[in-house]
Parts: structure tokens; sequence; C-alpha cells
């Protein structure tokens, strides 16, 4: 074990009480608020990023959960954990989630930042999110847009490869779908996730067990905002008609509400805003 | 002195010929541009027709029709009217205020297109006066009756999230006892601009290279609706306000409400209705400046086979596609000034491949958009016409698909009308408000949210394809823009946006050939 000097341990001390006490976030840790959202401008060709300055700093918002992107004349609820030394938007990464504040309006919330030239994004052609077979198509017919002008009139986005047959044996699926704030709107990624699972249930047959769920969110100013209630309800009446609409039929799947939020503890508290969907395949 | 006179004789004759053709031909034009109902006329493979800025074409794939019969063109109801009355091949297969003007003229008001029920202003004002037909005459718009409270869609009852008050009542209709809100059939009169019948192939093609969204409405994430007819996912392109999902749905409305028919049109006039309707690519096919845009030396996407040969429903906001293809075969790098004396054919060229580029380039923050700024996109979302809402391959209709509040109906971004009814809208506390004009709302046409109920949707209606814009002004769904000018203005005013004269000129140049 190594032993510190007694002024080496005194420093550190120092700057834990001095981070603690001025309730700014240390690197991974968790934290909770709400805020106005700033947008930023970033260059003629980019679109908006957003911050928010809570407590001193500076954080950079990233929606990781599908199109969730903050919105002036409305708050944005942050929650996740710090992560030191990633940055976006100029400023410090929170890795979480955004939940709007679509309830009320928020004028103030209506500051734009300036292009200064100190932020600029990743190239966002569409082209380079594209699997890499689509992109070399792409760039093929660009090639040839010269020669052939028509060229350019032809299939550039390609629809995504169906979901490839599943084999035996299988096995339990577990899914869960995030939600933000006092929201039934899912994402479009977690959709995705969905539609696999139902397409694996074509093959393995089974029920569906989902559980809709309600939350609350602890900030860090202490105050503990719960969604409304009647949500987790909400949540699955457009989720049972969701998979309706996806084909099932009632018998394929059973419903279970917890009408009450789950209790907040200031970690993780957006994980409660969710739908579990769980298939047990048919022996 | 035989040979004088004799020369004189056939320079005379010469001239009578000529001004004869030249009479023969103009009437040929006007006979031709107004189809009539019933008129015993062939809808050719290929035909065009003129307009301001040139000529509108287009193409009937499945051959020559002889239309005498068909439902499109064929009186069906009581008042004489057909689809083609509102649905003109020669304004883009919908109605340019200009043909309307001119058909008041030629018949002094007694063409079904004037028909009580919604070509005048309201049924109870005295017919055949233009007073009574204004807001046709001068704006080109409809009176569309929608029920209130909404009927149920897709089986489903529906509670509205708000209240509804007339506060400014025009045209007389809304409070009218026997068609207003109090009126036994409780309905809402709106005015709208009858939509373009054409590149109906396009539009009715569910979304490619967005998943999930091939399947699924952007805003609330739930998958698109069925069509009753078919039950199968259709991408509710359709309308202004997404009530008619389907052609054969639209043409069911229509019959019952437009043409006033008693019964429902048989299935094989829908059939019939919908295969037309499914075969027609148009857009404009000359231009008086730049010649013929179909020519190969022309832009690719300009000319109607553009949208025979494109694929439907596909983002062109991309580098290759730049939603309407390639323009730089228009692009001039001389000095400006220079070429509007040499030439004006290659000016206007360079000033329409300067205009696509705006298009889809120049960014602005699109913000405060209900319906489109809080699907997730952000507030504000910086993109430009074609990377923002006009997203579609070909056609440059939002491919999401895009009902959203641009400022076009409700306050305080509209051109404050008086000459359209206004109300106020009042959502209830417990729903989720417009996300940002809140909870109490003035409106000209509370659009999508007298179809769904929601607070959200209100004032929201469908973006529009931009094929064959000079055929058919004014433009936006309540008519605000009477040329591409001031529909260009509207949005520079609008985002802020600051275009420079010259940009405004490229853009109204750029639209005028698609």
């Amino acid at each position: 074990m190594r032993v510190y000097p007694p002024s080496t341990t005194l420093r550190i001390a120092i700057i834990i009480w001095t981070c603690v006490t001025s309730g700014k976030i240390l690197a991974n840790e968790h934290t909770a608020f709400v805020t106005c959202p700033i947008a930023r401008d970033i260059g003629p060709q980019s679109d908006v990023c957003f911050i928010a300055e809570y407590n001193g700093k500076t954080y950079g918002l990233f929606d990781p959960n599908g199109y969730n992107r903050p919105m002036l004349k409305h708050k944005v609820m942050v929650e996740g954990e710090v992560i030191d030394g990633e940055m976006i938007c100029g400023a410090t990464r929170i890795n979480g989630v955004l939940s709007v504040m679509r309830e009320e309006i928020s004028p103030e919330c209506n500051q734009i930042l300036p292009d200064d030239g100190s932020v600029r994004t990743k190239n966002n052609n569409l082209f380079l999110r594209m699997p890499e077979e689509h992109r070399q198509r792409a760039f093929k017919l660009m090639a040839q847009v010269a020669d052939n002008p028509e060229a350019s009139l032809q299939e550039a986005i390609y629809d995504p490869a169906p979901f490839p047959p599943v084999k035996p044996p299988y096995v339990r699926q577990m899914l869960n779908l995030h939600y933000p704030f006092n929201s039934k709107r899912s994402s479009g990624p977690e959709l995705r996730k969905l539609l696999y699972l139902i397409h694996y249930a074509k093959f393995s047959g089974g029920h569906f067990v989902v559980k809709s769920y309600q939350g609350a969110t602890r900030l860090d100013n202490g105050e503990v905002m719960e969604e409304k209630s009647g949500m987790a309800e909400e949540r699955a009446d457009m989720f049972a008609e969701l998979l309706i609409e996806l084909g099932l039929n009632k018998k394929d799947y059973s419903i279970e509400v917890q009408p009450e939020s789950v209790a907040a503890t200031g970690v993780g508290d957006w994980k409660n805003r969710r739908i579990s969907v769980e298939l047990n395949p048919a022996e | 002195m035989y040979n004088k006179y004799l020369e004189r004789l056939t320079k005379t004759c010469i001239t009578m010929l000529v001004c004869f053709s030249v009479f023969l031909a103009n009437a040929a034009e006007q006979s031709g541009s107004w189809w009539s109902p019933g008129d015993d006329r062939v809808f050719p493979r290929f035909s065009e027709y003129q307009n301001a800025s040139g000529r509108f074409g287009i193409i009937n794939t499945a051959g020559p029709i002889d239309t005498s019969k068909h439902p499109f063109f064929a009186a069906k109801g009581p008042n004489g009217r057909a689809c083609v009355t509102c649905h003109q091949p020669s304004d883009a297969m919908s109605l340019s205020v200009s043909t309307i003007q001119q058909r008041w003229r030629d018949t002094k008001g007694t063409d079904p297109l004037f028909a009580a029920i919604d070509g005048s202003n309201c049924p109870s004002l005295p017919q055949g006066k233009p007073e009574s037909h204004s807001l046709l005459l001068e704006k080109g718009l409809i009176r569309i009756a929608m029920p209130w409270p909404p009927r149920p869609f897709n089986g489903k009852p529906i509670d509205p999230e708000f209240s509804i008050e007339v506060v400014r009542d025009p045209t007389g209709c809304n409070l009218d006892p026997e068609w207003g809100i109090d009126s036994p059939s409780s309905a809402i009169s709106v005015f709208r601009r009858p939509r373009p019948v054409i590149n109906i192939a396009h539009l009715m093609e569910l979304p490619h290279g967005v998943p999930p969204f091939n399947n699924f409405f952007f805003n609330d994430a739930m998958p698109l609706p069925k069509g009753p007819d078919t039950g199968l996912t259709v991408p509710q392109q359709l309308m202004a306000d997404g009530r008619g999902l389907t052609p054969k749905y639209q043409a069911t409305d229509a019959a019952l409400t437009h043409l006033q028919l008693f019964d429902a049109l048989s299935d094989n006039d829908l059939e019939e209705i919908e295969a037309f309707e499914r075969q027609i690519y148009g857009a404009q096919s000359f231009d008086n400046l730049a010649g013929d845009l179909t020519s190969p030396e022309s832009p690719p996407g300009l000319g109607p086979q553009a949208l025979v040969i494109s694929p439907k429903a596909r983002l062109g906001n991309n580098p290759l596609n730049k939603i309407f293809g390639e323009f730089s075969m228009w692009a001039s790098t001389a000095d400006e000034s220079q070429e509007v004396q040499q030439d004006k054919v290659k000016a206007f060229k360079a000033s329409v491949a300067r205009g696509s580029e705006i298009f889809r380039e120049v960014r602005f923050y699109i913000s405060d958009v209900g319906m489109y700024n809080d699907k997730g996109l952000g507030n504000p979302f910086k993109r430009s016409c074609g990377s923002g809402c006009h997203n579609t391959l070909s056609m440059g209709m939002d491919l999401s698909p895009g009902f959203m509040d641009l400022g076009l109906n409700n306050f305080p971004w509209q051109n404050r009308r008086s000459d359209l009814p206004l109300f106020k809208i009042t959502c209830r506390d417990d729903v989720q408000p417009q996300s940002f004009l809140g909870r109490e709302i003035y409106t000209h046409d509370p659009g999508r949210a007298l179809i769904t109920g929601k607070c959200t949707d209100v004032g929201a209606t469908m973006t529009q394809q931009l094929r064959g814009l000079a055929a058919r002004a004014p433009y936006f769904a309540g008519g605000a823009a009477a040329n591409l000018r001031e529909l260009v203005d509207f949005y520079d005013r609008r985002f802020n946006i600051g275009y420079t004269e010259q940009e405004k000129a490229d853009l109204v140049n750029f639209m005028r050939t698609l």
C-alpha cells in the first residue's frame, strides 16, 4: 500500500472538499438537473449543437437515444454521468439522457451562441453513416454524374437489409425501452430493437411479458421530480396499441402496469422510465 | 401592273392565312386549356399546357384515355362537377387563381366550379355575385367543412383536447345557423387550396432508407396508419390534414362533399380514378427563357420524365441526389452583369443553378415550428429548404411525413388575413400544449387538429410537393403567397434568413422550372 505524505493527503482532501461544497460534479459522477439549454452555432454547414450551464460548469448535451434534442423555449432535464475528457459541443460530455420539459413554455430559454470557430463537428454527410457497401455504390454514382447527369437521380439512400431468419435454439429475449420524462414516445433505435424482437417471435413463437413503469428523478439540488400520475398506464396503452399494429394478437402478450413511480435514488433514475419486454419462446 | 396586283393579293392572302392560323391556334389553346366535365376529349400520352413561365407537361404512362365517361372527368353529382373541375391539367392538376378568374369571366360565374356548396364563401350567401365567391376568385380557396367535434377515424373515437371559438367570421359561414359550428351538422369552415393531383405514385410510396420510420410516424413513433380500403400502411402525404389516406378514400370524400354526390362512387369508378392518378407524372417542361427543359442538355431533374424514372420516396438531401438532381451544367462562372447583357438565356440558367444550390445548401435557423422542431429535431434546427422540410428526391416534400405549423395558419407568424375566419383554440390544462404557442392559440385554420383533436396539431398542415409551381399560383394552403417571390419573402421573414435580392431571384427562377 502506498502511503502519501501528510501534505499530499491534505491537498487531496482539500480538493475533494472544495468540489463537494461548491456543488461541482466530479468526473464519472452522476448528475441530474433542469436548466435552459443553450444552442451553439458551429458553422454554416452544420446543425446547431446544445450546451447547458450548471453550477458554474458547461456541459455538452448529447442525445444518444434517437432524436430527442433540446429545444429553446423549453427547459431540459439532463440525467447522466459526466465523462471527463470527452468533449461535445465544446463542453464536457454527459453520458445519459435528455428530456425536454414540454408541459410549459419557458420563453427565457432563448440563447443562441454565434459561431466563434472553436467547435467543429465531424462531417455529417449521410453517406458516411451508411454501410460500406452502400457508401461505395453512392460514391460510384457520384463519379458518373459528370458524364451522365441522370445518375444524380438514382437511388443513393438504401433500405437496410431485412432481419435474417432466426434459427434455434431459441432463448429468452429481453428488451428495455426508455422514455423521456413525462413522455410516451419511444426512440427510433429502440423501436428497431422491438421490431427485431417481433421478428424473432415469428420464428420462436412464445409469449411477450410487458411491464410498464414510471419514474421519479432526484435532482442534484435535492428536488425530486415525479412523472405525472398515470404515465405508466399511458405508456402501456400506447405500447399495446403498438403491438397490435405490429401484428400481434392480444393473446400473444400480457401487460402489467406499475402505477407507482419507482423511487428516485439520484443515480440512473432515468432507467426507471421504461417498458420492459420479455419474450419467452414457446417450448 | 398585273404582277404588282398579284403580288399584293398574294401578300394579303398570306397575311390573312397567318392571322387565321394564329386565331385558330389561340382558339384551340383557349378551348384546350379548360377541361369541362364530360368533354369528349382524349387525355394523351403526353400533353403540354401553357402558363406564364412556359409550359407544364404531363406524361400519362398508360397511354391515351377516352375521358368522356372516365369517372375523373365525367360529372357525377348534381352540381355538374367532376374531379377535373378543381384539378385542371393546365394547372398542374390543381387550380390557379388566374384560371379561376378566367373561368368566371367566360361563364359569368355559372361554371359548376362556383357551386354554392364550397365554391362560394358560404352556401347561404347570394350566389353569382363575385363578392360571395371572393375567396375562390382572389385566393383560389375552396371551402372545406370539417365536422366538429372531429369524426372518429381508424375506428378510434376522438376526445378533443381543446375548445374552439369563432373570433371573426368574415364569410359568415362559421356562425351560420345552417352551416356553422352551432348548426345541427356542427362544422368548422376552413378555406384551402386544391392540392395538385399529380405524381401521386410518389406520394403514395412509403418512405425508404429511414428505418424504422418507413413504417412509423416520426412525431409519435407509432405505426403509420393503414388505408381503410386496402389495410396497407400508407404514408399520409396525400392531403393537407391527412384525412384522406388513399386516393380512393380521398375520391370518396371529395365526391360526397365537393361533388355533392348522394351515394358513394362505385368500386369500379374508384379503381379507375386511382389508376389514373397513379399513372400521371407532371413537371414544367418548357421555360420561356431556358427553353426545352426536357432536352439532354437540361438538368436531369427537370421535366416530367424525371418523375417517371426517379426512385420514389427517397431522401434526396445527399451529395448525389441534391433533392432535384444535378444542375451544374447550367452553372456559370462568368460575370453576371456581362451575362445579362450578352445572353439572357445563359444568365437565367445560371440563376436557376444558383437557386438550386441555395435551396439545398443555405442553412438557417428553423425555429418554433410546431410538430417539427418538437418531434425530436431540436429548436432551432439549422437546415436549408432542401435538407430541412423539402428533402424528398425529385418531389421536394417532407419524407417523414411532415405535418407542421410553419406559421401559415397560426398567429403570430401568419400574415393577418381579414378575409379568413379567425378561431381561438383553448387547450385543456391536462394535455401537452402546442410547443411554442401554448394553450391559447389564434389561427385561421386549425389544420391537422381538426382530424386528431390534439392541441399539438393546431395549425399543422402537410408539406407540399414542389412540382408544377409555375402553373398553380397562389401558394400555401391558404393561398397567402400570390407568387413565388411572395413565397420566398414569407420564409425569409418567418425564419429571419436574410436572403439577398439576388438569392431571392435565384430561388424564384429555380422553383419556376420545377
